[in-house]
């Protein structure tokens, strides 16, 4: 077989090969947290990634509810059938639990069995002043009168248990405030809905396992829906109901964009070039181009993130520019002559790639976990194109010479170009001079929930089955930090006194913190000790006399045995019923422990100013902390934009040593990001990092164009001209397709990056004289 | 009752019940009579006195007071002496009330707790679901010389714990004992207020229920 023989065996065997490798091998991600979320300290890494991977992440929250044809809306629901919908909800595979968030009864009976040992130690969190007043004669008949009423309530069987162990009931002195609270759920119950928790085994942005997981579930309440007298509905929310939708999304996006761009640039192809062949050759170097990358990121990074894909198949837009301008030079010219000629434009391309690398590496820098992987696949993109281009497409391009079709309007811009240049240059001039007084109004977007209006469905949904559910205010809280469980729980002590005054003043309704059910080691100890101080015999005396004034018995009661002097730590709570109440208040990662104080309806800027003074603790919003981020991400693209631009400059400047031909190269793409600014001052669209980074797409692509343009290496400005109008379209075609994309972030980059490279393109005869047009 | 989550003694509950399912019977009427007469159609009142004796109290708690029943399903205690306390159950609501401290306390029948068997027993009594009463109790009806007696005790394990309801030969029902496993034990000596016509009865309940929930 003839050399060329194999070459083009070894080329159009690739695609396939390097599909089976991609199936095999690559481990493909959606979750869109870990593309965007990476959190600038410590504390918000540690957030983020309990957001991503912690218990609450693998947790949903049901909401059963009677269905609007059933005629009695005050009945309750019927106990038989969620009890056994409990029961096979439990029975799927991957589900962890499943239980009622309002069922209180494992609580209590952690409560009498766990903390009555500890009632020397878990009793306060003001010591010397509850013991004061305990210890008085008034205080000890309280305590008597306390032990008598419940040994006569409805629960006296099961408290006996407790006041045999402690009998001055100091267990109950730390739970007051809890009974207020288990109170208010119950009775803000809403008997129209039944509310389970469901927890699954993995994490709740595993998207895959987790579609399986909710068809189950809706499949398991179906079936039992069918058999029920009544008629139920089902409602849920959670992490793994915002990851599946997300993938969802993001893999519609995948398949409508791939599909919609494949089929519009094989139309451009078509039209253009006319020619099977070409279209074949061209569009197997992308499918190389694009698997290779995938390859390429997996092999970097473990995995490729979705994201990575829906915006790295807009490469194709870029990677395609290097053999289309191949194509049409070398067509152009005899076979003998194609090597020579693609030799002749490869500088102009190369210059052009690695400016459109500039770019992508900028993006990399940026911090974003995302977009580091987006800057490896499409440098390894742009690079592969490169080499093909250079080394293998003019091998193959044994066709008869061919004169390219002509882009429509092309030549015709050329041509006014040309001749009212000035005329032309003169409007662009003042209308970017006048317009340029609006950019004042330029409005930047601070709440990183508008880049996802797609999933507000899903927030309202949250938001309406939560508020059944609970008063605590979700995503708001006081975060208190310490290096160890020990130093946080220390901290939070200082938390808790500020809150109850906070409370006491109306500032805020309620909070959910792990007091009573865990203070520090330091506190228990000095409980202890204090209690063992109030021990003597005068105050024993009191108390039994207390005690046989309300008529029970000393000899039982009488004694104050309170020596035991183990403390209760975090491991051993959470292995008990109460882990499901605490483990959201607290985190613990290796370096640190973050402790959570859950809030009812609240003040924000009082509690804000409260935490001020203390230490390691302060108000914290998951929205702030998300606009933060997007407030962070923004002045980082914008500083990257710079380094970016300036990065180019110095490029172009070493390769033109002159300064206008390098002005004259960047400003179309300068140009084209200006007049797009301009459009948003007056139609008012909000300005974020992903606007940012669209740019520095544009001028990375534009800044091509330029090169190309400047440069003219075919000789033939105007052939270089159709060329470029053929990379444009494709590259419009590319990023244009995202338009169709239900994803929010993917639209915006399509609207900056279509329209840059449009006018990039536009002005480039305008901008960049050249005297040998045709 | 400071922090206690307040809720019903399901034993009380089945006392309730067993007042108003039980207390026209005679005593010759075998369980399966009694099932078959669970469903009243009329409101009752019954006084009461109640005597505890505590291993924790130096001497015997005595209390007393009314308990009423209605047609709709409520259930209503109020404790008179030695001082007053309202109680009730309205479906799977639970509710107490302390007056002199003004503390309410609301909650839910919850399954799996072991004091909510008792209350299956009372579910088991108003559906005249025999099956299920015998299911979870052991029952022993008996005559004694002067008096009829009926046991429930405990089928799954010996834990002491027994309700003895029994009454004169041929008449009512007038006492109830409950023995729990510990050794404590409250007796319930009843009468029927047949003064009271239903209408008057059902009025009370109304009221009493309003002052339970704060109404």
């Amino acid at each position: 077989m003839s050399k060329l023989n194999w070459q083009r065996l070894l080329f159009y065997s690739l695609p396939p090969i390097l599909a089976l490798c991609t199936v095999l091998l690559v481990n493909f991600k959606t979750d869109l947290s870990a593309f965007v979320i990476s959190g600038n300290n410590a504390e918000e890494i540690l957030l983020a990634s309990e957001m991503q991977s912690g218990k609450l992440s693998r947790r949903y929250l049901l909401s059963i509810g009677k269905s609007k044809d059933t005629n009695n809306d005050k009945q309750e629901l019927a106990k038989p059938f969620i009890q056994s919908l409990t029961q096979q909800l439990k029975a799927i595979e991957g589900v962890v639990d499943v239980w009622n968030p309002n069922q209180q009864s494992n609580i209590t009976q952690t409560i009498q069995s766990l903390y009555s040992g500890y009632a020397n130690s878990l009793y306060s969190l003001n010591a010397e002043q509850d013991l004061h007043q305990f210890f008085s004669s008034e205080g000890l008949n309280q305590r008597a009168e306390l032990v008598k009423t419940l040994l006569l309530s409805p629960q006296g069987i099961v408290f006996k248990k407790t006041i045999l162990q402690d009998p001055l009931l100091l267990t109950l002195n730390g739970f007051q405030s809890l009974g207020g609270q288990m109170q208010n759920i119950v009775s803000q119950g809403n008997e129209q809905y039944q509310n389970l928790v469901l927890e699954t085994r993995m994490a709740g942005l595993d998207a895959s396992q987790q579609t399986q997981i909710q068809s189950n579930i809706k499949s398991v309440f179906k079936t039992l829906n069918k058999t029920s007298p009544e008629t139920y509905t089902l409602e849920m929310t959670g992490v793994p109901i915002f990851a599946v939708a997300t993938q969802t999304l993001m893999q519609g996006d995948i398949t409508k964009v791939s599909i919609l761009s494949s089929l519009l640039l094989t139309v451009i192809f078509w039209l253009l070039f006319r020619s099977f062949s070409v279209m074949l050759k061209v569009f197997t170097l992308l499918i190389i181009v694009i698997l290779s990358s995938i390859l390429i990121t997996q092999l970097v990074f473990s995995y490729v993130h979705g994201m990575t894909v829906a915006m790295g198949a807009t490469l194709v837009g870029i990677c395609i520019d290097y053999p289309i301008h191949t194509i049409v030079h070398a067509q152009a010219v005899d076979f003998s002559e194609r090597i020579k000629v693609t030799a002749t434009v490869w500088p102009s391309m190369v210059l052009g790639g690695v400016t459109t690398i500039i770019g992508y590496v900028a993006l990399g820098s940026s911090g974003y976990p995302g977009f580091q992987q987006v800057a490896v696949f499409a440098t390894s993109g742009i690079i592969i194109s490169l080499l093909i281009t250079r080394f293998v497409l003019p091998r193959l391009m044994t066709e008869d010479k061919t004169t390219t079709l002509k882009v429509p309007l092309i030549g015709g811009w050329s041509y006014i170009s040309l001749h009212y240049r000035k005329w032309l240059m003169s409007c662009l001039i003042l209308f970017i001079a006048f317009s340029s007084f609006n950019l004042d109004s330029l409005h930047w977007m601070k709440d990183m929930q508008e880049l996802t209006p797609e999933l507000d469905y899903l927030k309202l949904n949250d938001k309406r089955i939560r508020e059944r559910m609970t008063s605590i205010e979700p995503g708001r809280f006081v975060m208190v930090t310490g290096e160890s469980t020990e130093l946080a729980l220390q901290k939070a002590e200082l938390v808790y006194p500020v809150l109850e005054q906070l409370k006491q003043s109306g500032a805020i309704t309620d909070y959910f913190g792990l007091y009573p059910w865990l203070i520090s080691e330091q506190k228990q100890k000095s409980n202890q000790a204090l209690l063992q101080s109030y021990l003597t015999q005068e105050n024993e005396d009191k108390w039994k006399q207390a005690l046989n004034d309300k008529g029970l018995s000393v000899k039982k009661l009488g004694t104050l045995n309170y020596s035991a002097k183990q403390t209760l730590g975090l491991t051993q709570l959470l292995a008990t019923p109460v882990s499901k109440l605490i483990d959201s208040r607290i985190v613990v990662g290796k370096n640190q422990t973050i402790i959570m104080i859950w809030l009812g309806q609240h003040q924000p800027e009082a509690l804000r100013l409260a935490m001020q003074d203390i230490k390691g603790a302060q108000y914290f919003s998951q929205r702030d902390m998300l606009n933060n981020m997007t407030r962070d991400y923004t002045e980082r693209a914008q500083l990257l934009l710079m380094i970016g631009v300036s990065v180019i400059i110095v490029l172009l400047l070493a390769r033109y040593k002159s300064i206008v031909k390098t002005v004259q190269t960047l400003l179309p793409a300068v140009l084209a990001a200006l007049l797009i600014l301009i459009i948003w001052s007056f139609t008012g669209e909000a300005v974020s990092f992903l606007h940012l980074v669209g740019f520095l797409l544009v001028i990375a692509i534009c800044v091509d164009y330029g090169i190309f343009y400047q440069e003219n290496r075919g000789g033939d400005i105007a052939l270089t001209y159709q060329a470029m109008a053929i990379s444009m379209l494709t590259s419009a075609v590319a990023f244009g397709s995202l338009i169709t994309a239900e994803s929010t972030s993917l639209r915006i980059l399509s609207a900056v990056v279509a329209l840059g490279v449009i006018l990039g393109f536009i002005l480039c005869p305008l901008i960049i004289k050249q005297t040998n047009s045709h | 009752m400071d922090g206690c989550t307040g809720k019903m003694n399901r034993i009380s509950i089945f006392v309730f019940s067993l007042l108003f399912i039980s207390y026209d019977i005679s005593a010759d009427d075998a369980i399966s009579v009694l099932m078959q007469r669970m469903k009243s159609d009329t409101a009752v009142k019954i006084s009461y006195q109640e005597n505890r004796t505590l291993e924790l109290f130096d001497q015997p708690w005595q209390g007393s007071g009314n308990m009423y029943s209605t047609a709709a399903g409520i259930m209503l205690r109020e404790q008179l002496q030695p001082r007053r306390l309202l109680m009730a159950i309205n479906k799977n609501d639970l509710l107490y009330y302390d007056p002199n401290k003004n503390i309410r306390h609301q909650g839910k029948m919850e399954e799996g707790d072991p004091l909510t068997l008792q209350f299956t027993v009372f579910q088991a009594l108003i559906n005249a679901d025999e099956q299920l009463l015998r299911s979870i109790y052991k029952i022993e009806f008996i005559n004694k010389p002067k008096r009829w007696m009926m046991t429930l005790s405990s089928k799954k394990n010996d834990s002491g714990f027994s309700i003895i309801v029994s009454g004169p030969l041929s008449k009512k029902v007038d006492t109830i004992i409950i023995k729990q496993a510990d050794g404590d034990t409250t007796e319930f000596m009843l009468e029927a207020d047949n003064t009271v016509l239903n209408e008057q009865v059902v009025n009370t309940v109304k009221r009493l229920y309003g002052e339970l929930i704060g109404e």
